[in-house]
């Protein structure tokens, strides 16, 4: 009787605990966690896709999540981390690695033709999910980079518009009369120095790329001093945003807070009334060039599962139904890019309006000279993206010489990819 | 008669200690959160950390034993961890004195005798009931943002900036600012060690003509000095573990130019974002090494600073 109090306090714990750990429902439903990365709007369009398979699929309710692209991240390390990853989730290019490296992701090619629909998907945007036999994820769509810019500004400022074949040199007379134009109210073009997607770019033009097939870096340090020291040369000459515009994105980049009057950006970024947001004073451009365009097609991102879900099959209907099905392309439109899913791209294309028309007709303008996307970058490569952009602060900031950061960088870089390797 | 009475008494407490000993495990039950806590929460996790730290502990795989690698590379090849080490001494140099000169300033004034002192203590004492919440760090961060109240003020002084957040100079002030503001707890601490002060001392002073400034440093500092001592020591190892603010202010990345990264921000980096938790498990050892040593030099210099009261010297 004595030990009584232990006892009972030991059955309490235990019950606690176990009620914990406990999962809810013992009914026919099946609730699926599904994670997005990107706007508050984008959630809402794509809420519309997965009411459509709600609709479609009685039992399996959909609990949709969305985050920005950082946060997102920071969160999925956290939840893969311990075991209560999403079912069905986004994946980008720069993680993928990180993760199928892992064995974190459901591998779908067991169920290619049985489950999952591929036959109709665009071949260039396979690639980034396909490793061997394994396939990792499905493409929600295909997208290049593109420029937005103001070309009402650009002609009140005498600059040249942007076209198919137009050089960096065209770029930084353009920009350097839009800035002179605006009194430096509005620069010409947003500093483009730090991001690691549009150096993907540069390098592409002179037939290079961030990661070779092995999985090694594509490029030398003078590569990266060579890109740095145009951007320099930009900002120097007014032409780019300073430091501390190019840093302050919390109200959204310098394009959208109205500093400056063109960047670079994926072309699955824009809602259809983007347009309106620059009173109608907004376009799409093909990227300056040195030897060739160098725009790849790629996709957005994947659509991948968890290698621990429990619902298997539903995971697997959910990821095909946003693919591949009509209803859904009907409702996410132009959101994530071009649909994959050729037929789609087809079913949707005349009923699009404002930016994403734009899209559209960008996709047709560039869509013979891209080439296909670059092979999955390899583990340790969305750390490289972060420090791209920290070791450039430096150099936006004129703190540090660009040729002496970006040795830095490159050496820093090497030894992170030789830590992944092992 | 003693013999009795000492035995009865020895009785007396042996029944007493009896009636426990008999129930040891009621003791236990009393103290099993606190244990429990201590065990699952605090200890485990401690010595699970130290074994990671000779890992290469990715979160996913099996931790592989690699010794000292973590420790040797964190000292001698990461300029980051440099980075991070130099933000946050510079952080802890210049928040921690100025926000005890600031909860000393606001103890003596309140210090004084007035009818409103109890709503004014309750005034200070607030943004540290708020300390280092989330919501308090977003509303600083839009403060010192481009075009925010913080800019508008220093464009009247012909300071023109482009937000204090985004400028590699003045994106540390900002945190320490935010550190600053949050004086309360020190100051009530302040405010209690005041009131111990004997009025006598204070007024044998002004017969002896010493006026305010002398009083307070003959007087009020010396007498003062364990209280401050004891703030210093709290609000030092406080600060070394600030990670929200930064966090929030600089949106993770602890930039612009690595100049608000904070140790705890770049060992969280290094566990959660570069799947590293080996090295953040070093990482967090060295930090607790570095505090620890930080407080024993701090003890070390108390003793030719803080005077007890009645204490020869």
């Amino acid at each position: 009787m004595k030990k009584t109090p232990v006892a009972v306090t030991a059955l309490a714990l235990t019950l606690m605990a176990t009620a914990c750990g406990g999962t809810g429902g013992s009914d026919d439903e099946t609730t699926l966690r599904f994670a997005i990365w990107g706007s508050d709007e984008r959630y809402e369009i794509v809420q519309g896709a997965v009411q459509a398979f709600m609709d479609d699929n009685p039992g399996i309710q959909v609990e949709t999540t969305v985050a920005e692209y950082d946060p997102y991240w920071q969160r999925m390390n956290t939840e893969m981390a311990g075991g209560n990853a999403p079912d069905v989730f986004l994946m980008s290019d720069r993680h993928l690695r990180e993760y199928t490296g892992r064995n974190v992701v459901m591998d779908l090619a067991p169920h290619v033709g049985e489950g999952v629909r591929t036959d109709d998907i665009t071949p260039e945007v396979m690639g980034l999910g396909t490793d061997g036999d394994h396939l990792w994820g499905l493409p929600m769509s295909q997208i290049t980079i593109t420029m937005p810019y103001n070309p009402g500004l650009w002609e009140e400022a005498g600059a040249e518009a942007p076209e198919l074949g137009w050089t960096w040199d065209d770029y930084l007379e353009a920009a350097q009369l839009v800035s002179e134009h605006t009194d430096e109210e509005i620069y010409g073009a947003s500093d483009f120095g730090g991001i690691e997607s549009w150096f993907k770019v540069y390098l592409s033009q002179k037939g290079k790329s961030l990661y070779t097939e092995d999985g090694e870096l594509g490029y030398t340090a003078d590569d990266v001093v060579e890109w740095w020291e145009m951007a320099t040369e930009f900002r120097e000459a007014g032409a780019t945003t300073p430091g501390e515009i190019t840093n302050d994105t919390t109200a959204g980049t310098p394009l959208i807070q109205r500093r400056s009057a063109s960047e670079f950006t994926p072309d699955s970024t824009f809602a259809p009334d983007q347009a309106d947001q620059f009173d109608g004073d907004f376009a799409l451009a093909p990227l300056p060039q040195s030897d060739s365009l160098g725009l790849y097609a790629e996709p957005a991102m994947l659509i991948s599962a968890s290698a621990r879900t429990s619902h298997e099959e539903e995971s697997l209907a959910l990821i095909d139904y946003i693919v591949n099905e009509p209803a859904s392309a009907e409702a996410l439109g132009m959101t994530f890019g071009l649909p994959a899913n050729q037929t789609n791209r087809e079913h949707i294309a005349g009923d699009l309006e404002g930016a994403w028309q734009q899209v559209y007709e960008y996709e047709e303008l560039v869509g013979p000279e891209l080439k296909e996307g670059p092979p999955a970058p390899p583990q340790g490569a969305s750390t490289l993206f972060d420090l791209f952009t920290t070791y450039y602060e430096d150099v936006m900031f004129d703190r540090a010489a660009p040729e002496e950061q970006a040795r830095a960088f490159y050496a820093e870089a090497e030894q992170v990819i030789a830590d992944n390797q092992d | 008669m003693t013999t009795t009475s000492t035995r009865s008494a020895a009785r007396r407490s042996r029944r007493r200690s009896g009636t426990y000993g008999d129930h040891p495990a009621t003791g236990y039950l009393f103290l099993s959160p606190w244990i429990l806590g201590a065990l699952l929460l605090f200890l485990g996790p401690m010595l699970a950390s130290l074994y990671l730290s000779f890992t290469d502990y990715d979160l996913f795989s099996t931790p592989n034993w690699i010794g000292l690698e973590n420790y040797e590379r964190m000292l001698t090849d990461d300029p980051r961890f440099g980075n991070s080490v130099l933000a946050t001494v510079r952080f802890v140099v210049f928040g921690v004195p100025i926000q005890l000169a600031a909860a000393l300033g606001v103890a003596l004034l309140l210090n004084r005798a007035s009818r409103m002192s109890g709503v004014y203590r309750s005034a200070f004492y607030a943004p540290s009931l708020l300390g280092g919440s989330v919501a308090l760090a977003l509303v600083w961060r839009s403060l010192f943002t481009a075009d925010g109240p913080a800019d508008q003020l220093s464009g009247l002084f012909g300071m023109p900036s482009r937000g204090w957040v985004n400028d590699p100079q003045l994106a540390l002030a900002v945190l320490v600012l935010l550190i600053v503001w949050q004086f309360g707890a020190p100051m009530v601490i302040f405010l209690a060690g005041l009131k111990q002060i004997p009025q006598e001392l204070y007024d044998a002073a002004a017969v002896d003509g010493a006026n305010a400034w002398q009083r307070f440093r003959s007087i009020t500092v010396p007498m003062l000095s364990p209280v401050i001592f004891f703030n210093l020591v709290l609000n030092t190892i406080n600060a070394f573990q600030v990670f929200n603010a930064a966090f929030v202010v600089s949106g993770g990345t602890g930039g612009p130019s690595d100049t608000t990264l904070f140790y705890t921000l770049y060992l969280w980096r290094k566990g959660f974002v570069e799947f590293n938790m080996g090295y953040a498990s070093a990482m967090a050892w060295v930090l607790l090494l570095g505090i620890a040593l930080v407080t024993v030099l701090i003890f070390r210099s108390a003793r030719s600073w803080v005077h007890y009261a009645g204490e020869k010297r």
